[in-house]
Order: C-alpha cells, then sequence, then structure tokens
C-alpha cells in the first residue's frame, strides 16, 4: 500500500514493527513490578531458610536454659551469641523463628491446596455445568460464608485437640471459599469461548475439556488466590495459636511466640514485636507476589 | 423489587437453617458430649445422669429439632460453665461486640471511603501511593500483633489511653482502631477501582459538558454510583469484624461476645458455643440480606425490576 | 447582517494536540484551523481517529488532566478557551456551548431521573427555581417529540430506548439555549430508521433557535444536505476545508476525492474498491496517527 500523496503522514505499520514482542512486554513487565520481585525476593529467601533451618539455626530451637532467659537481642546490649536474644524459657530467639518460618510455610501450603482443591472443584464445575450443580454450589459458599471462620475455626481445633495436622486440615476445609468464587466467575467466562465449544463439539469428553481446555486457561486467577489463600491461612494458624487453641508448646509458632511474648510485653517489647514482624513480612510479600502475579498475566498489564 | 427480596429472604432463610444444623452438628464432634460434660474420670452412672439430664440419649434428629425450636423462642440451653441461661449471657455481652463492631466498621468506612476517593482522583500520585501502602500493610498485619503494639506505644509507653476493659469510651477506641483497619483494605480497594471506574464513564463526561463543578461531578454523580458494591462489602466485612471481634476482645480483655466465645470455647462449653456460632451466622446473614436489599434499592435499574 | 454576526462566534488557528503515552507521543491532532460565524453549521468529516472527536472535546475543555491542547488561537466570542480559567470554562459550558455525544447508552447517568440530570445545567447556570426548570425540561421535551413528557420526569435512564435517550441528551443540551452545539456522531449508535429523524430533529431547533453546530459524522449524504461549511480530517490534520458546495463540486486533495467516490451513486460503478483512501480498516491500530517513538527523534 503506497500513497501517492506527499500530505499523509508516514506508514505507521512500520513503527509498529518496533514495538516490543509479547514476551519481551511481560519480561519488562515482570522486571518492573516492584511488589512482584520484593514478594518473590522474600518468600524465595524465608522458604530457602524453612528448608535448610537445621543448617542454619545457630542454636537448638527446644533447648531451654534457665539460667540465660529473656537475654536482650544484640542490638538491645545483647550478646552475639543469641543474636535475637532469648524468649522466657531461654530458648534462642532467632533459632525458633527459623524454625517457625517452616510452620508457617508448611500450614499455608498444604491448607491452600486442600483448600485450593476443593474450591476448584466445586467453582469449576459450577461454572461448567451451571443449572442446578450451579444453584447447589452457590448455596454452599453462601452457608460457609455464613460461619464465622476464626471462631469455627477455634472451636473445631479446641475439640478434636490442637496438632499441626487438625490445624492445617481445619482451615484447610474452610477457607476453600475464595477458590470456589473466583473459578466459578473464570470458568464462566471460559466456557463459551470458541476453542471451548470447538473442543466440545469434536466429541471431547467433559473431563477431557475441563482440563485440557478450560483449566490451562484459568490457572493464572488460580494461582493468584492459592496465594492469597496461603498467606490467609498463615495469619489465621498465627491466630488460632496466638489465641492458645493452634499449634501447641513448646513448637516454635510464630503466633504463639507472639503469644508467649505478650505477658512480657510491658519489659521486653521485642518479644512481641520481632514474631509478628517477621510474620507480617511473610505475609506481606506472599500478598506481594499475588498482586503482583496478576497484574502481570492481566490481559492489559492494568495500570 | 418485590420477587428480588422475596428470593432473597428464601435463600438467606435455607442457609441459616443449615448454618444451624453445622453449629447443632459441632456439639458432637468431640465425640460424647456427656463425657465432655462429666469430665476425665467421671463414673458411668454420673454419664448416664448426664446423659438424661441434657437429653443426649434421645435420638439426634430429635435433639436438634428441640434445640432449634428452643433456639428460635430464644432459649439456647444452660451455660455449662456459667450455670445460667446462654441467652442472658449473649444479652449482656453483644451490646459490647455490636457498639465494638459498629465503631469498627464506621471507622474503617470514614478512613477507607475518602482515601480511596482521592486515590482515583488522581491515580499515581502521592496520595494513591499511600493508599496503597496502608492498604497493602493492612492485608499483612496480623491484627493481634497490630493491637499488642498500639497496646505498648498507647497505653505503655504514651499512656494516652487504657490498654483493657471497657467502661469508658476511650476504652473503644484502640479495639476500634484495630477492628477498622483490618476491615478498611478491602473497602478501599474497591472504593478506589470503582471510582476509577465511574470516572471514566461516558455519563461523567455529560455532567461536566453541563458545566457541572468538580465537587458536584465526584460526589453527585461518581461516589453515588461508585458507593453501591461498597455497601455490600461494608456488610460482609462486618459480618467478618463479628467474628474477627474475638482476637480484638481478647486483647483488650473486652467483655463482648467474641471474648465470650474465646472463653468457653476454652472451657468446653459447648451450648454457648453453639448459641455463638449460630448468633454470629445469623448476623452476617441479615447484614448481607440487608446490603442486597439497600443495594437494589440504590440502584434505579434494580429498584424497578 | 449586524457587526455582530459577522464575527465569528468560533476561532480556531493551529489547534495541536499532543497525546504523551507510554511508547511517545501521539500527534492525534496537527494545526487545525477554521471559523464558525453564529447560525452556521460546520460539519466535520473523517474516519475512525482521525481527531475529530478530540478536536471537539477540546473546544469544550473536555480532555482531562493528562492532555494538553494548544493552538494560536482558540476563541469561543471574546473568551480565549486556552487561557481561560476552570470557572470561567464552567460558566460556559452547558450554558453558552453544550456537547450531545455519540452513546446515548451510556451517557445519561444511571442513578438519577430524566427530570433531574434535565434540570440540572439550569439549575448550575440559570440561578433559576426547580419550578421553572421543571417547566423548561417539559417543554423540550416535548420539543424533542417525547411524548407524555411530565411522566418522563421521573424515569430512569435505563427504562428509555436509545433513540429516546439521545432525543433526552439533545434536550439536556438545549436547556440554556447554548449558542453552540457540538454534535459528535449523534446518530452512530442508534438504528437506521432513528438516524434521519434525530438529525432532522437537531437541524430543526438549529434554525429555530439560531444556534452555531459543529456536527462530526460519517455521513456524506448529511453534510451535502445540512452543512455550511465541511472540514474533512485525515491523520489529525485538517486536509480540506471550505463550503460545502466548493467541497462537493471540486474536491483538491485526494481524500475528500476517495470519500466522494465511496458514495455509491445509481448507474455508476462502484469506485470505491479502487480508491485505497477508503481501506481505513487495513491501517494498523491507531488508524492512521503519527506515533512518533522517541529513539525517531
Amino acid at each position: 500500500m503506497t500513497h501517492s500523496s506527499s500530505a499523509l503522514p508516514p506508514d505507521p505499520l512500520l513503527q509498529e514493527t518496533l514495538a516490543p514482542t509479547p514476551a519481551e512486554r511481560l519480561r519488562r513487565r515482570v522486571a518492573g513490578h516492584k511488589g512482584l520481585l520484593f514478594g518473590g525476593v522474600v518468600l524465595g529467601l524465608l522458604t530457602i531458610v524453612a528448608l535448610f533451618a537445621p543448617l542454619i539455626a545457630p542454636h537448638d530451637p527446644y533447648a531451654q536454659n534457665l539460667m540465660g532467659r529473656m537475654q536482650p537481642p544484640v542490638f538491645l546490649d545483647g550478646t552475639w551469641e543469641h543474636i535475637l536474644g532469648t524468649d522466657h524459657l531461654g530458648r534462642d530467639y532467632l533459632s525458633r523463628l527459623i524454625y517457625g518460618a517452616r510452620i508457617s510455610l508448611l500450614i499455608g501450603t498444604v491448607a491452600a491446596l486442600i483448600s485450593g482443591t476443593i474450591g476448584t472443584i466445586l467453582g469449576v464445575s459450577a461454572g461448567y455445568f451451571g443449572g442446578r450443580v450451579d444453584a447447589v454450589v452457590t448455596f454452599l459458599i453462601n452457608v460457609r460464608l455464613a460461619l464465622p471462620v476464626v471462631l469455627v475455626a477455634l472451636a473445631v481445633v479446641a475439640l478434636l485437640g490442637g496438632s499441626l495436622t487438625v490445624v492445617i486440615c481445619v482451615l484447610g476445609f474452610l477457607l476453600w471459599d475464595r477458590f470456589a468464587v473466583v473459578m466459578r466467575t473464570s470458568t464462566l467466562q471460559v466456557r463459551n469461548r470458541d476453542y471451548v465449544t470447538a473442543a466440545q463439539a469434536i466429541g471431547g469428553s467433559t473431563p477431557r475439556v475441563i482440563l485440557s481446555e478450560i483449566m490451562p486457561n484459568i490457572l493464572n486467577n488460580l494461582i493468584v488466590v492459592i496465594t492469597l489463600e496461603m498467606a490467609h491461612a498463615i495469619l489465621l494458624e498465627a491466630v488460632l495459636s496466638f489465641l492458645g487453641l493452634g499449634v501447641q508448646p513448646p513448637t516454635p509458632s510464630w503466633g504463639l511466640m507472639v503469644a508467649e511474648g505478650k505477658n512480657m510485653m510491658l519489659f521486653e517489647p521485642w518479644l512481641v514485636l520481632i514474631p509478628g514482624a517477621v510474620l507480617f513480612v511473610l505475609v506481606l510479600a506472599i500478598n506481594l507476589l499475588g498482586d503482583g502475579l496478576r497484574d502481570v498475566t492481566a490481559p492489559e498489564g492494568r495500570n | 423489587m418485590l420477587s428480588f427480596i422475596l428470593k432473597r429472604l428464601g435463600l438467606a432463610f435455607l442457609v441459616a437453617v443449615t448454618v444451624s444444623l453445622i453449629s447443632f452438628v459441632l456439639l458432637y464432634l468431640s465425640g460424647d458430649p456427656a463425657i465432655a460434660l462429666a469430665g476425665e474420670g467421671a463414673s458411668s452412672e454420673d454419664i448416664a445422669a448426664i446423659n438424661v439430664r441434657y437429653g443426649f440419649d434421645r435420638p439426634m434428629v430429635v435433639q436438634y429439632g428441640a434445640w432449634l425450636l428452643s433456639a428460635l423462642t430464644g432459649d439456647f440451653g444452660e451455660s455449662y460453665y456459667f450455670k445460667m441461661p446462654v441467652s442472658s449471657l449473649l444479652a449482656e455481652r453483644l451490646s459490647v461486640t455490636m457498639l465494638l463492631g459498629l465503631c469498627g466498621i464506621s471507622f474503617a468506612l470514614v478512613t477507607a471511603v475518602p482515601l480511596g476517593v482521592l486515590a482515583a482522583m488522581r491515580p499515581n500520585s502521592i496520595i494513591d501511593r499511600f493508599a496503597l501502602l496502608l492498604s497493602v500493610a493492612g492485608q499483612a498485619m496480623p491484627s493481634f500483633w497490630f493491637g499488642l503494639i498500639l497496646v505498648v506505644i498507647f497505653s505503655i509507653k504514651l499512656r494516652w489511653l487504657p490498654a483493657s476493659g471497657s467502661s469508658t469510651w476511650a476504652h473503644f477506641i484502640l479495639p476500634t482502631v484495630v477492628l477498622g483497619y483490618y476491615a478498611m483494605p478491602a473497602i478501599m480497594r474497591l472504593t478506589r477501582a470503582g471510582m476509577l471506574e465511574v470516572l471514566s464513564s461516558d455519563y461523567i463526561r455529560t455532567a461536566r459538558a453541563k458545566g457541572a463543578s468538580e465537587g458536584r461531578v465526584l460526589f453527585k454523580h461518581a461516589l453515588r454510583n461508585a458507593i453501591i458494591p461498597v455497601v455490600s462489602l461494608a456488610a460482609v466485612q462486618m459480618g467478618f469484624m463479628l467474628g474477627g471481634s474475638i482476637v480484638v476482645e481478647s486483647i483488650f480483655a473486652l467483655h463482648g461476645a467474641g471474648f465470650l466465645a474465646y472463653e468457653s470455647i476454652s472451657r468446653n462449653d459447648l451450648p454457648t458455643v453453639q448459641a455463638l456460632v449460630l448468633i454470629f451466622s445469623m448476623f452476617y446473614i441479615i447484614f448481607t440480606f440487608t446490603a442486597d436489599v439497600l443495594n437494589a434499592w440504590l440502584d434505579p435499574r434494580m429498584r424497578s425490576a | 447582517m449586524t457587526d455582530n454576526t459577522q464575527n465569528p462566534i468560533l476561532r480556531v488557528k493551529n489547534l495541536t494536540i499532543d497525546i504523551p503515552t507510554a511508547t511517545g507521543t501521539l500527534h492525534a491532532v496537527r494545526g487545525i484551523d477554521f471559523d464558525l460565524m453564529r447560525g452556521e453549521t460546520l460539519c466535520i468529516v473523517g474516519e475512525s481517529g482521525s481527531g475529530k472527536s478530540l478536536t471537539s472535546l477540546a473546544l469544550m475543555g473536555l480532555l482531562g488532566r493528562a492532555i494538553r491542547p494548544q493552538a494560536d488561537v482558540m476563541d469561543f466570542e471574546r473568551t480565549a478557551l486556552l487561557e481561560a480559567s476552570p470557572k470561567t470554562l464552567r460558566s460556559l459550558r452547558g450554558a453558552r456551548m453544550s456537547m450531545i455525544f455519540q452513546e446515548p447508552m451510556t451517557s445519561l447517568n444511571p442513578s438519577y431521573t430524566i427530570g433531574d440530570q434535565l434540570m440540572e445545567a439550569l439549575l448550575i447556570h440559570g440561578g433559576t427555581s426547580r419550578k421553572t426548570a421543571r417547566g423548561r425540561a417539559i417543554e423540550l421535551l416535548q420539543k424533542v417529540g417525547i411524548t407524555a413528557a411530565e411522566s418522563r420526569l421521573s424515569q430512569f435512564p435505563h427504562q428509555l430506548s436509545g433513540g429516546l435517550r439521545q432525543r433526552v441528551m439533545i434536550a439536556m443540551a438545549l436547556m440554556c439555549e447554548p449558542e453552540l452545539i457540538i454534535a459528535d456522531e449523534p446518530t452512530t449508535a442508534l438504528d437506521v430508521t432513528i438516524q434521519a429523524q434525530i438529525l432532522r430533529l437537531l437541524v430543526d431547533l438549529q434554525a429555530e433557535m439560531g444556534m452555531a453546530l459543529i456536527l462530526i459524522t460519517h455521513d456524506l449524504g448529511v453534510v451535502a444536505r445540512i452543512a455550511d461549511k465541511v472540514a474533512v480530517m485525515y491523520a489529525g490534520a485538517l486536509v480540506e476545508t471550505g463550503p460545502t458546495a466548493d467541497l462537493f463540486a471540486a474536491p483538491s486533495h485526494p481524500y475528500p476525492r476517495g470519500l466522494l467516490n465511496c458514495i455509491p451513486l445509481p448507474g455508476k460503478p462502484d469506485r470505491c474498491e479502487t480508491g485505497h483512501y477508503c481501506g481505513h480498516r487495513a491501517l494498523p491500530r491507531g488508524g492512521g496517527l503519527g506515533l512518533h517513538l522517541p529513539h525517531q527523534m
């Protein structure tokens, strides 16, 4: 196509070719997203710390030393022997924090997997089959939302006894609502696209259509919800343990450490501040990672 | 509108019945409630006596029916621990929690809505970034930890506010901030997103083309439309907050229903726990139902439907 | 004619609109000039993305914060629109110059009644009572051909069809008896049968009230019938401007020539296919706008 008149502007096609490719644009978006980078790096570091806790921790997190109780951290005139001081039983605070990362990440990951499985099955079936299935799932979501999470979790954990397994299962079976809501909406959006209709038309079985046509297209939403619910589960575990009805002592759960430090808060506020801050940073990192993933994978990259 | 309300009411009723069933079944999670009640080392005669006294020997369906019927009349049985009717316990404690919840949601709305509006007016400005920071921090902040920090700063170091109790209004300030900050991020984000969407809509341009002032455009034309989804969210958050009151009330030793829940769970006081689960759920159902009706009324498209 | 009518109501010299984007500056409108007398009709034609709508929004001062139009002259009567304070602009908008938009379905606020939205402009500018404003609203609704005008006032936009909504939009624009109306493709979103009615209504009202009209359109048939002057825009520039008769008789620029060829005439071969100026769909996104990447400058 040529322009015969000099009054016309230069051909914009030429300039279009100079624009970056989609993959390049995605890479730039990831590199330019500070929240995503921060979240990814912090979560990565804490995961490494959790995995290699026995190698990294300077002391045994359970070893008590009643002679050396509540030694202050090094920045409050403590010693380098116990960098973050010791707790009311003389246990090394840093080592307990490092082992605590294992608890939080384990609970967050497994609870999010359980609730993710339940919620995805419910949400995708509701979105895909519609009709009665959808009505039942919507009803279940409503029932679940009406139940107060903290209260029910506390009651069940108290009745069944607070072990790590119980806490994980209770959270897993309580937190599926957001998965169901998001997966239902995403499936509804994808269900009537041409490629799904095409797969149905050539006789693909229902499980096959769901697994190979629907799931890949809603996976990015699923990943975002997994991160957010992981953060949710970690916070809830901390709440349960803080109230003394979650993971039981002497397990080094961060929420439990805050609860144990609470009594000495008047004189030694760092006992409360340090584990809470670590918990805050972990949850912040996971949330930022989730938000970042949503921004980066959204079709238009958002603003 | 009427058919919408009736449909919504039907759903609310079904959810309420299901929730009541769940809170009833909770009792049996520990196995035999009679053993839990009698305590370890009770003789089999004791247990049999308890079974007869509390009616545990009847079939479960009958027990549920009886429990639900009396719950409907406001009779939730007798508290194992306090040895008094659960209903009078609730009456005593709920007012504190309701007051706290109202203060909390008001605090959240009063901070979140203006901040969301300002952020949407100037995307990527300093105010927008500040609002984002506040909401990101709020979503990651463990509420019990935030409460303790406030106590350290305002009660222990500065000695401005009391750390525990519920006798004066000053006792409610810190709990209100903690509970409100929990609900704030979601409301802020939704207000911002709603305002951004509405502000770029055609009818806002029409209003400007009429010569309407910025204030008129913002509050009369934009906010009126952007606030509709925020109403629903605020109701949902209010429901969640009553659940969240367990944490806040136990930190600040406010003797409300949340603290009662904590006490009765630690003491295995099952009738009280059951009643609280049911009551908290009912509040959530009532709040969301009211919000849906309010929403339908606020939106002319639904009002006339 | 008096002196007053010989002065143009609107004078535009070298209007330029640059839009900053992530990949460079978009020269969306590049130095256009035109004048408009009282009561005159100017039609701006051109394909999508040629800068017509941006030009009209710039005249109304509705481009928003991020886009700053520039011009040597852009005067409405004696007011220099680009230098005027926001307050002065507000006092003009809706009162002395008003605008009718392309999308009647989304241009009315869903939360307020037709009556509230009609009366708003008069209440803002006129300082009249609600009662007077209400009377005027009913009068104008009748004028734009809406039956049962009084009962319409308490209806909400979603209860009206697209054609009715556009009539309401026209009535709304006329509430303060403006001297200038800018109509940005007011009929594109409507059914073909209604398009003609709405245009006729607009033109009749213009004649009756003596307003100047800027009509942005694709439809050369409409242009031939109603325009005093035509401005043809292509890629942000004015490629042809002049009295309607001249343009249709002897277009000097290849783009309007191509446009005219696209009008199907009985008995003539459809020459549109041979002319490449009709093929704006072949152009990539941004339709013919010069996108200048920074590294090219």
